[in-house]
């Protein structure tokens, strides 16, 4: 099934779009704490910068001092100065 | 996140640093195992800081040889480490095991007891209290009982005080009392009386005239010193003029007590069978939790209850309620006539104690008693001198001559 059908399928039955497209769920509290769901792993692990394999593309994560205080196959918390969230490669 | 943490603790957790070319291929390679990082630091290039589970670091190890990677073990935390820890330092342990008996023991004791709204400086208050058993050292739960009663008895001893309560707050007895205010003396005239019936003994007159002399009986109400005095003019007339009358007057005044004391006794002596039963209160209604012990004959039995937990909602109210239920026999005893003569006499020197002024030593004590039937009839008098007036005010009185001038012939 192709993405768009997939999209108005989601928007017609009020689906999690998440959970139909395959979506990363990102949660940002302020700029202190991240939490990645439904990633794909880590690309690579500064106290900079994160990058986070995504279904869709990666996610950077900017900032100072960058811990992560919980990793697990589906989920990743970040916390830490946040400072930038870039979506590198995500297409339309 | 938290239960994993807590999980963590409980099972014993490692803080781990990991050297290492291919980190970050590690740290995927143990989220795809399952193996549970957390608080994962980056301080240098060729390093990251994780901790980890101690099952964890087992299956973690294939992968650390996988990425070529050396971990460095810096801590070890959690309940099982701590408990290693504390069972080696046996001094620790037993200073530990020490201080919690010292403080669960210290605990059910009262170590402060504090007089609250009057200045109990001559330490009647203290005495008093020490009677009741309340004092440093003293036990809680032998006082949590009697609170009510102590209360009681203050209240009825101190007619002085307007309002006695107490309160046991941790290891602190407090007392907190409100004196009755005693109206002022009388400024104007007024007259001495008796307070009491006596016999006067000491008759000192500061103002006023008297109107009695030592060794007089006197009943209570009667006019000891009067408060007025007679004045003699230079021109040799004389006049009456109205004062506060002032003075001490000192008398034997005698106290009486009376009792009778039964020879034949039925006293209640518990058995060992006990059962404890704890309910729950809601609405008014009780809903036995769970009991132990048995007792044999419920009809035969001693009921102690006690509330262990109020809840806070007034309207439907909940509450913890433990009965202690001890099975009691009745006994026949029969008393002696020393017996019951000792019992009495303690009995009577009570009673005396609350009616007799302190500071006040006893002049003479007699007892006499006698024997009806089964019940023997005590009598115990004691003389104490003490200082008997008090303050009457005057009534202004019209063409009495007080007050007046007369002239003397």
């Amino acid at each position: 099934m192709g993405e768009k059908w997939s999209e108005r399928l989601a928007d017609l039955l009020d689906l999690p779009r998440d959970v139909v497209l395959d979506l990363p769920r990102i949660i940002l509290t302020g700029n202190r704490r991240l939490v990645v769901e439904n990633h794909k792993g880590v690309i690579e692990y500064t106290s900079e910068l994160l990058r986070l394999n995504t279904a869709k593309g990666e996610l950077r994560i900017r900032g100072e001092g960058l811990v992560l205080p919980a990793i697990f196959r589906e989920e990743v918390w970040v916390e830490g100065r946040l400072q930038q969230l870039e979506f590198y490669d995500w297409g339309d | 996140m938290i239960w994993y943490r807590i999980l963590a603790f409980l099972r014993g957790y490692l803080v781990l640093t990991v050297y290492g070319n291919s980190l970050v291929k590690l740290v995927n390679l143990a989220m795809a195992e399952g193996i549970y990082l957390w608080d994962l630091q980056r301080p240098g290039k060729d390093l990251i800081r994780v901790k980890v589970g101690v099952s964890g670091l087992r299956a973690l190890r294939p992968l650390l040889q996988r990425t070529k990677s050396r971990a460095r073990i810096r801590r070890r935390r959690g309940l099982p480490f701590l408990l290693q820890k504390i069972l080696r330092r046996r001094f620790w342990l037993a200073g530990m095991f020490l201080t919690i008996i010292a403080l669960f023991f210290f605990s059910g004791m009262i170590l402060f007891v504090q007089i609250d709204g009057v200045k109990d400086t001559d330490g009647r208050l203290f005495a008093e209290l020490k009677q009741y058993g309340v004092g440093i050292g003293a036990r809680r739960n032998r006082i949590i009982g009697r609170m009510e009663e102590i209360e009681r008895r203050l209240r009825i001893n101190h007619p002085e005080l307007l309002w006695v309560d107490v309160e046991l707050k941790g290891v602190l007895f407090r007392l907190r009392v409100i004196p009755r205010k005693v109206p002022p003396a009388a400024s104007g005239p007024a007259d001495l009386v008796a307070r009491k019936d006596g016999r006067i003994t000491r008759l000192t007159v500061v103002q006023g005239t008297p109107q009695v002399k030592e060794g007089d009986i006197v009943a209570r109400g009667d006019l000891l010193i009067a408060g007025y005095s007679m004045i003699k003019d230079l021109d040799g007339s004389v006049f009456w003029r109205e004062l506060p009358a002032k003075g001490r007057v000192e008398a034997v005044v005698g106290y009486e007590v009376t009792t009778m004391e039964p020879l034949d006794l039925w006293v209640v002596r518990p058995l060992k069978n006990r059962k404890t039963v704890f309910w729950l209160r809601w609405r008014g209604r009780l809903y036995p939790i769970f009991s132990w012990g048995k007792i044999k004959s419920p009809a035969l039995h001693c009921l102690q209850r006690k509330c262990l937990k109020t809840g806070r909602n007034p309207w439907d109210l909940v509450e913890l309620i433990k009965d202690d239920i001890t099975e009691v026999k009745w006994e026949h005893r029969r008393l002696s006539v020393p017996e019951a003569l000792a019992r009495a006499r303690a009995a009577c020197q009570q009673s005396l104690r609350r009616q007799v002024p302190d500071k006040t030593k006893p002049q003479r004590v007699w007892e006499d008693w006698r024997q009806e039937g089964r019940i023997l009839y005590y009598r115990r008098v004691v003389e104490v001198v003490e200082e008997i007036s008090g303050i009457r005010r005057r009534e202004k009185e019209s063409g009495s001559g007080i007050g007046s001038k007369t002239t003397e012939y």
